[in-house]
């Protein structure tokens, strides 16, 4: 496997709800030196979201069982402190997905399933120096 | 107390049926605590194999371990399962790590064991494995269930051979895709996803030049679902050497106006008086999609036809030109000459009205799927 360590220490929140599946992309994660947080059902999701700070990325599966991955992402952005959070969608079809709404939700990235490790590693890694990057502009 | 040694035969007779009763009742509580002591024990070994096997597997992807945990052979059906979804979760370099595990674990002969054993549910597992394995040592069998009664079992060993060779399977596939009443078009489509559009646009095309008229229009309906133009070429070659059924004729024009490809255009033009109706329908329907300005007096021509789907797919079709705005309707409809023709424009008259009027871009109207 290619070389692709995340910083150390990093907070991930990952919303999917295939065990097996959620199983692999934590371990890939935690592989490049990933903390992760694993939500496997909307509600779930929003408590977590709620009640926690924001982590610094998100990885949002769109189908779970009680709800869709941009409804989540609806929630999140309503939550002041996750306005800015970078989040990436997990899907097995883009073209299936509402694309003018989740530009509209400020989804950063789509990471396609089945997913590759490697590049799972490096767009996770990108998506986290792109929102480094834009952060000052922010502030 | 139960009279079995009774004088009165009635009830010798009744202490024997109560006594028949109680132990039916008490076998039956016996055999339900028994079927569940089964299913229990089978959940918990489940739970177990799955607690072992699925961080493991997740590992996988990454590096194999050297030393594996021992895979009893009753716990290896579970692991099958687990393997299986983990290898189309992932792509790349980690299928290949996924297939040095499952050699390890003996994974293949496992499945070669199933693919032999009769049921169904475990010859459905054992040939998706021995697919993800690329096991060439099942090919002869693979091939063989591609006869099956069954349209799933058949189809899964079709993907199966795709998996292990695709280039020695086509060959063998199309004749099939081209007999199999029962094979989804769509399900044929997705198949043959992994090889690639244009291989799958190119084989579905070939097939459906020498399937039944029935499954040659479906299949060539499902071809734009490739977005390839490969499919383009032997439908051109039917339609030139041979006289395809109007099925098939519809269905070819259906293609020809959802790829839009140019070369098309005098075929598309040469089917709008054609004497079925649903070939001039699907003929007018490409006209709108790839139609230029001389070919507007073709469809208005079609407004007058004596089918009423064909002066609406004419309409239709008339209203989706590029260059039809508003204004230009108006005037055109004001310039027909029957009432059927102006009967059919007004709707679509109307929709580019209201999309004046509200500044939207312009969308087609839905189609439905005549």
């Amino acid at each position: 496997m290619t070389s692709t360590k995340g910083s150390p220490g990093l907070t991930i929140l990952m919303v999917e709800n295939k065990e097996d599946t959620a199983c692999l992309l934590e371990f890939v994660l935690q592989k490049n030196g990933y903390r992760v947080i694993h939500s496997n059902n909307g509600s779930q999701a929003k408590s977590l979201i709620s009640a926690m700070d924001p982590p610094d990325a998100v990885l949002l599966d769109m189908t779970l069982p009680d709800t869709t991955g941009l409804d989540l992402l609806d929630y999140l952005r309503t939550q002041t402190r996750w306005q800015t959070t970078p989040v990436a969608l997990l899907t097995t079809n883009v073209e299936s997905l509402d694309s003018v709404r989740a530009a509209g939700l400020g989804v950063n990235d789509y990471i396609l399933k089945p997913v590759s490790p490697t590049r799972l590693a490096m767009r996770v890694n990108r998506l986290l120096a792109d929102s480094k990057r834009k952060q000052p502009r922010v502030a | 107390m139960l009279a079995l040694n009774h004088s009165d035969l009635t009830l010798r007779v009744g202490s024997i049926a109560v006594l028949c009763i109680y132990s039916a009742v008490v076998l039956l509580l016996a055999g339900i605590l028994l079927l569940r002591f089964i299913r229990l024990a089978k959940e918990r070994r489940r739970r177990n194999v799955t607690e072992i096997w699925r961080p493991l597997l997740a590992q996988c992807v990454v590096e194999v371990p050297e030393t594996l945990p021992a895979l009893k052979s009753r716990d290896h059906l579970v692991f099958l399962y687990l393997w299986n979804h983990c290898y189309e979760s992932v792509r790349g370099d980690a299928r290949t790590l996924l297939n040095e595990l499952a050699r390890r674990t003996k994974t293949d002969q496992f499945a070669k064991e199933l693919l032999r054993s009769g049921r169904l549910r475990r010859q459905l597992l054992a040939i998706v494995t021995l697919g993800h394995l690329q096991e060439r040592s099942v090919w002869n069998e693979l091939e063989g269930t591609l006869q099956a009664d069954n349209a799933f079992l058949s189809l899964v060993a079709a993907k199966a051979l795709l998996n292990i060779d695709a280039q020695a399977a086509i060959p063998l596939l199309i004749p099939v895709i081209s007999r199999r009443k029962d094979w989804s078009p769509l399900k044929v489509v997705a198949m043959f996803e992994a090889v690639g559009a244009d291989l799958a646009a190119e084989t579905i095309a070939k097939a459906a030049c020498l399937a039944a008229p029935e499954i040659g229009a479906r299949l060539i309906r499902h071809l734009a679902a490739t977005q390839s133009q490969y499919g383009l070429p032997p439908l051109r070659a039917l339609l030139r050497e041979n006289s395809p059924s109007d099925d098939v004729l519809a269905a070819c024009l259906f293609l020809f106006g959802e790829c839009s490809d140019p070369r098309d255009m005098a075929t598309v033009r040469a089917h709008m008086s054609h004497p079925t109706w649903y070939v001039r329908l699907q003929a007018a329907s490409a006209l709108g999609k790839m139609g230029v300005e001389e070919d507007e007096a073709l469809l208005i021509g079609l407004l007058d036809d004596e089918h009423w789907w064909v002066r609406y797919r004419a309409a239709e079709a008339l209203s989706n030109l590029p260059w039809m705005t508003a204004d230009k309707m108006t005037r055109l409809c004001g310039a027909l000459s029957t009432i059927e023709a102006h009967e059919h424009m007004l709707p679509f008259m109307a929709q580019s009205n209201v999309r004046k009027a509200d500044s939207l871009p312009t969308a087609p109207p839905e189609r439905d799927t005549l």
